[in-house]
C-alpha cells in the first residue's frame, strides 16, 4: 500500500511540474519530454496489470479535467498502456537499463497512434496531428533518454520504501 | 487458479475503464447515443486513405514518366531558344557598342577646328616593306590624294599619315612609320623643328631629322606638327622623343620619336578635308 501511494504521490508531482510554464523552457524544437508518461509507465510496469489500468485511468482522467479537451480521451489511452505495460512487466523478468528506454520510445508512439485513433472518431475524421512534422518521434527519443534516470529514481525509492 | 481469476479481474476492470472512458468521451461531444455509423468511419477512414494514397502514388509515377519525358522535350526547346536569345543579346550588344563608338566620333568630330571625314580602318597591307592603311571613304566623300590624316587614340589627337590613293569609296592611307613619309614636325617645348621621316620596316619609330645642332632635346620630349609643307595643320600630336642623335660633325642632329598613334589598333580614322597644295609633296618627295 505504501508502495501505491509513493508512487501516486510522484506521479502527481510530474503532472504538477509539467502543469507550470516554467517547464515549457525546457523543450527542443517546441518538444518537451512527457514526465507523467515515463513515470506512468515505470510504475505501471512495476505494479502490473490491474493496478496499471487503475492508476492509468486516474491519471488520465485528471489529466483530460486539468486540460479541458476531451474527457476520457486520455484515460482511455492510459488504461490501455497501463494494462499493457503491467502485462509485460509480469512476464519480462530481470530486465536492465536498457528496457525502460525501449518501453517509453514505444509506448509514446503507442500513445500517439491510439490518440489519433480517438480523435479521429470523437473529433475529426482522419485527425493525425499527433504525427505532423514528426514532433511525437523528437519526444519519443526526449521520453526514451529520460526514463533510465526516472527508473531510477523509482527503483531508489522503492528500494527505501520497501526496505 | 489465483491468477486466472486474477486476471480475468483485471480484464474486468479494464473493459469497465475503457467504457467508462468511451462514454465521457460520447458525452463530451453531447452525442447521448453513439453514432456508430461515424465511429466505424472513423475506424475505416485512416485505411481508407491508405489505399487511396497507395492507389495515386502508383498512379502518380507513372504519370511522372510520362510527364518527365514532355519537360525534357520542352527543356531542349527552352535551350534552343535560349541560346537564339543569348545570340539576339549578343549582336545588340555590338551595336550597342557600335553605336556608342560611332556617337563618340561624332562627338569628337565636332571638337575639332577643322572639317573631317570619318573613315573606318578596313583592310591593312600585308607587305612588309610597303605597309599601307585602306579606309572605308574616298573621292565620294570629297576625299582627295595627300589629304592628312588623324586619329583618336587614349584621348590624344595624333597624326597617322597622308592619304596617297583615293578611289570612289576607299582610299589608302600611307603611315608615318612609313620609309617614304615625309611630314614636317618641331619640338613642342623648343618650337626647333625638323622633318620627320618614317623608318619602314627597321623600326617602328620615326626619326626627325634636321634639327638644329643647338638645340637642347631631352628625353620624352614632345613632337608636334609644324604646319610647314601645308599639308598637316600645327600642333597635332606625332609622339616623344626616346633619343638623340648627334654625330661629331654637321650641323644637324636627330631624334628618335615613338608615335604616339598605335597603328596596330587603329579602327577609324579622320582625313582632314583641306585644300592640298600638291607642289610641296613632290617638292618634299624629291
Amino acid at each position: 500500500m505504501k508502495r501505491y501511494i509513493i508512487y501516486v504521490i510522484i506521479i502527481l508531482f510530474f503532472i504538477f511540474i509539467q502543469s507550470t510554464p516554467f517547464y515549457e523552457n525546457i523543450s527542443i524544437q517546441d518538444v518537451y519530454p512527457d514526465l507523467i508518461l515515463i513515470s506512468f509507465l515505470l510504475v505501471a510496469l512495476s505494479l502490473g496489470p490491474l493496478a496499471g489500468e487503475i492508476v492509468g485511468f486516474g491519471v488520465g482522467f485528471l489529466l483530460d479535467i486539468l486540460g479541458g479537451g476531451l474527457l476520457g480521451i486520455t484515460s482511455f489511452t492510459y488504461t490501455v498502456l497501463g494494462y499493457g505495460t503491467g502485462l509485460i512487466g509480469e512476464k519480462i523478468y530481470g530486465r536492465g537499463i536498457l528496457f525502460p528506454v525501449i518501453l517509453l520510445f514505444v509506448g509514446t508512439i503507442l500513445k500517439a497512434i491510439i490518440l489519433s485513433l480517438l480523435a479521429s472518431i470523437f473529433l475529426k475524421p482522419g485527425y493525425f496531428g499527433f504525427f505532423s512534422g514528426g514532433k511525437i518521434f523528437l519526444e519519443s527519443v526526449l521520453n526514451a533518454g529520460i526514463a533510465p534516470f526516472i527508473f531510477m529514481l523509482l527503483s531508489g525509492i522503492e528500494k527505501r520504501v520497501v526496505d | 487458479m489465483n491468477s486466472r481469476t486474477e486476471r480475468s479481474r483485471s480484464l474486468l476492470i479494464l473493459f469497465i475503464l475503457l467504457f467508462v472512458s468511451f462514454a465521457a468521451m460520447g458525452f463530451s461531444q453531447k452525442k447521448v447515443v453513439f453514432n456508430f455509423k461515424s465511429i466505424v468511419y472513423g475506424l475505416v477512414y485512416p485505411f481508407q486513405m491508405a489505399g487511396v494514397k497507395s492507389v495515386n502514388f502508383v498512379e502518380n509515377f507513372f504519370t511522372s514518366l510520362k510527364e518527365n519525358k514532355r519537360l525534357r522535350e520542352e527543356l531542349a526547346q527552352t535551350k534552343a531558344l535560349l541560346k537564339e536569345y543569348e545570340r539576339t543579346l549578343y549582336d545588340f550588344e555590338e551595336l550597342k557598342a557600335e553605336n556608342d563608338r560611332l556617337r563618340r566620333l561624332i562627338g569628337i568630330q565636332s571638337h575639332f577646328e577643322y572639317d573631317t571625314v570619318i573613315a573606318e580602318v578596313v583592310a591593312k597591307s600585308p607587305q612588309n616593306f610597303f605597309k599601307t592603311i585602306v579606309v572605308n571613304r574616298g573621292s565620294s566623300s570629297g576625299v582627295q590624294r595627300w589629304m592628312p590624316v588623324i586619329a583618336y587614340q587614349d584621348g590624344q589627337k595624333c597624326v597617322v599619315g597622308k592619304v596617297i590613293d583615293v578611289q570612289k569609296n576607299s582610299s589608302r592611307v600611307l603611315p608615318l612609320t612609313d620609309q617614304s613619309s615625309y611630314i614636317g614636325a618641331m619640338l613642342k617645348k623648343s618650337r626647333h623643328s625638323g622633318i620627320l621621316v618614317g623608318q619602314g620596316s627597321f623600326s617602328d619609330n620615326v626619326l626627325l631629322k634636321y634639327i638644329d645642332r643647338n638645340a637642347e632635346i631631352e628625353y620624352g620630349d614632345p613632337v608636334v606638327t609644324s604646319g610647314m609643307g601645308g599639308v598637316f595643320p600645327k600642333g597635332i600630336l606625332v609622339g616623344y622623343v626616346q633619343s638623340v642623335v648627334k654625330k661629331q660633325y654637321g650641323v644637324f642632329q636627330e631624334a628618335v620619336v615613338k608615335p604616339t598613334v598605335d597603328l596596330s589598333r587603329l579602327e577609324e580614322v579622320y582625313i582632314i578635308v583641306k585644300k592640298v597644295m600638291e607642289d610641296y609633296h613632290q617638292i618634299l618627295e624629291e
